[in-house]
């Protein structure tokens, strides 16, 4: 900058360059490898296993090797903490297999309306961000906002409520997954399909 | 700190009583679409404990964030509690707009843009969603006016050699205008490449001086804007294993922006609405022009969904659009000019809201809707076209046309791969200024050559409405009508 003789200090710049070093120190102190993420999602806390396999899921080339159906399958019936279940309906591994899994157990424990638990999955499984190919939903409403609140204080839902509600969501769906009738559509020599969906 | 006069705190608190009651009115409404986006992320993170990704897009935090504290805090009132802070946080949007008015045109102009931004509804209507616009430009524009104080100093300090602004005074406030833009940021990434263009206004603005103290000023500005978005860089290349600063969203607007369907984000649900109603639809009101716009369906390209790296996955689809572009230029010049038209239009999210039904409070009665839709148009329209004639007529020296015709520049842009009258907000505040400007005599004390630019710009925004005029006009009726 300059002061009233014109002339430049730089005593911020290096202040600020300084601040810029710290930050890149502390993340270097606290960057994990991906064997060490390995490690931390096979074993121990719920909450430290769902952090690190988010980094795994989505870092580099994403190890998809570790998120096959069966890979999803043991994490979603994993009985040490229903977050670890959770986490497996969220996008970061819905992602890998489109869902179905992560679909079917929705169907296999459904019954249980009224039950926090159940909604807190449902409620995670279908309203999340990243759309069909992720297996969400329609967009998230008030009323299911408040009933997952109600769920997570671990309060029991109005399940005749949440049945209807849950019935005109998979109608929905079901519907959203018929496959369209082309209207009108003429086929062109040479047409076909777009290269990421090959 | 000088005081400021009274007239300009009376208008922000008028300012901040109008929206307090627009907010009011307007009831406990559904939730859009990216307000569940942005809901649905902050609940994530305080179940999850961090914040999850989004596939589809890479959405800085910093609005999920705020949300997730809120939700901790005050549970199912953080809803109306954000929108509330939204509230707030516009007094900084009409203090800072009619801080510009003054410092450009007069104390009489600080007036007239503080009344504008008090009376324009679109503006004051997204203090009642939960959409990160408000909260944006409240952090943004604040900040482009301590750039804007800082090019000025240096430019008079350029001009009669010895600089009247002791060092640590500057320095503050360029540092304050770093850590500010970063935290801008974290809201919306869309201004991430003005960050180069602000510093070149910097720079431009110390013409005269040696270089290197000619780069000191930009330099510090942009080494403070990096420590405050470094910390998120680095989470960033932590989780996805890519240098991506903040966020990432270009790969999802390409895919709706360069693409075979002719789409406008103002026309969503309309269509369904119309349908049920039997109207006419959008697709058969538009000119031909528009029309034409919309290529043949086997063209259309789908989302990637491949590679799993949603960093890469966003590459993918701007290389898949950029694909489609240069395979069809005449198209895409067509299309921008489209898109640019659509920019200017003189609908809004307001107007756009009451089509649909979306209040369910006093604001959704008919007869209050009949009376605010045509305030809200007219206003835009205003507001559109006196600030755009105040751009060719009112801006003097370098730090004015870099930095307030250098932002809108650069939104007018950026807004070009899409149509959505909400990428317009973050430059309204700045036509009001130049409106206000325009309405306190910068036409009078402009040259020949500037009336005559400003006049032809006038010509570009009427050929802008004419070719909007059929899709405007069936939203706008649809509001007045009360359709839904």
């Amino acid at each position: 900058m300059s002061n009233d003789n014109s002339e430049t200090t730089w005593r911020p710049h290096a202040l600020v360059s300084l601040v810029l070093l710290a930050e890149l120190c502390l993340w270097w102190a606290n960057h994990r490898t991906s064997d060490e993420l390995r490690a931390a999602a096979a074993a121990g806390p719920a909450r430290e296993r769902v952090e690190a396999t988010f980094i795994l899921a989505n870092r580099d080339d994403c190890a998809p090797e570790l998120f096959d159906r069966n890979g999803l399958v043991a994490l979603l019936r994993d009985p040490q903490d229903p977050l670890l279940s959770e986490f497996a309906r969220s996008t970061n591994l819905c992602k890998f297999e489109f869902s179905k899994p992560q679909l079917r157990d929705l169907v296999r424990i459904s019954g249980k309306f009224g039950d926090p638990l159940w909604w807190r999955a449902w409620f995670i499984q279908l309203r999340k961000v990243g759309g069909i190919p992720v297996g969400a939903g329609t967009y998230l409403q008030r009323r299911e906002f408040e009933w997952y609140l109600e769920a997570m204080a671990g309060h029991e839902l109005p399940a005749d409520a949440v049945r209807t509600h849950v019935a005109q969501e998979l109608a929905l769906i079901r519907e959203s997954a018929k496959p369209k009738r082309p209207k009108n559509k003429v086929a062109k020599p040479g047409a076909g399909a777009s290269p990421q969906e090959k | 700190m000088p005081r400021l006069p009274r007239p300009i705190l009376l208008l922000t608190v008028l300012g901040l009583c109008l929206r307090l009651a627009l907010l009011l009115c307007a009831g406990e409404m559904e939730l859009e679409r990216d307000e569940a986006h942005y809901l649905s992320s902050a609940l994530r993170w305080n179940h999850f404990g961090f914040y999850s990704d989004q596939f589809r897009f890479m959405w800085p935090p910093g609005y999920a964030f705020l949300l997730s504290l809120l939700l901790d805090a005050f549970g199912a009132r953080a809803l109306f509690i954000a929108r509330l802070l939204g509230v707030l946080a516009s007094a900084s949007i009409g203090l800072t707009s009619m801080l510009f008015a003054r410092r450009i045109f007069s104390e009489r102009a600080a007036w007239v843009a503080g009344l504008l931004w008090c009376l324009h509804l679109p503006l004051a209507e997204y203090t009642t969603s939960l959409l990160t616009e408000t909260l944006f430009i409240a952090v943004f524009l604040p900040t482009l006016y301590l750039l804007f104080d800082a090019a000025t100093r240096l430019a008079n300090s350029s001009d009669s050699n010895p600089s009247s602004e002791p060092a640590p005074s500057l320095s503050g406030r360029l540092l304050l205008a770093g850590l500010l833009f970063g935290l801008s940021l974290y809201l919306r990434d869309v201004a991430l490449f003005l960050a180069p263009i602000l510093a070149l206004a910097l720079a431009a603005a110390a013409r005269g001086r040696p270089l290197l103290a000619r780069c000191a000023p930009a330099s510090l500005f942009l080494l403070a804007t990096a420590a405050t978005v470094l910390p998120w860089t680095l989470r960033n290349y932590e989780v996805y294993g890519r240098l991506v600063p903040i966020g990432s969203t270009l790969g999802e607007n390409v895919y709706r922006g360069l693409n075979a369907r002719y789409s406008n984000s103002d026309l969503m649900d309309l269509e369904a609405i119309r349908s049920a109603h039997g109207l006419t639809p959008l697709s058969a009101v538009q000119r031909p022009w528009t029309n034409a716009l919309a290529t043949d369906r086997e063209d259309h390209w789908a989302r990637a969904i491949r590679p799993y790296n949603t960093i890469d996955r966003l590459g993918a689809n701007v290389e898949l659009g950029k694909q489609f572009a240069l395979a069809r230029p005449s198209w895409f010049l067509r299309s921008r000019l489209q898109t640019l038209a659509d920019f200017f239009a003189p609908v809004s999210y307001f107007v756009r809201h009451a089509a649909v039904g979306r209040y369910n409070g006093p604001l959704g009665e008919p007869l209050l809707v009949g009376l605010l839709v045509p305030w809200a148009t007219a206003t835009t329209l205003l507001i559109i076209f006196c600030g755009i004639l105040g751009l060719c007529t009112g801006l003097i020296g370098r730090p004015q046309w870099w930095i307030v015709g250098g932002t809108i520049a650069y939104f007018t842009a950026t807004a070009l791969l899409i149509s959505h009258s909400r990428f317009r907000l973050p430059i309204e505040p700045l036509l009001i200024v130049l409106a206000a400007g325009l309405l306190t005599g910068s036409w009078r004390r402009a040259t020949r050559g500037r009336r005559a630019l400003a006049l032809a710009a006038s010509m570009v925004l009427m050929f802008f409405w004419w070719l909007n005029a059929p899709l405007s006009y069936s939203i706008i009726a649809m509001a007045m009508e009360h359709t839904p």
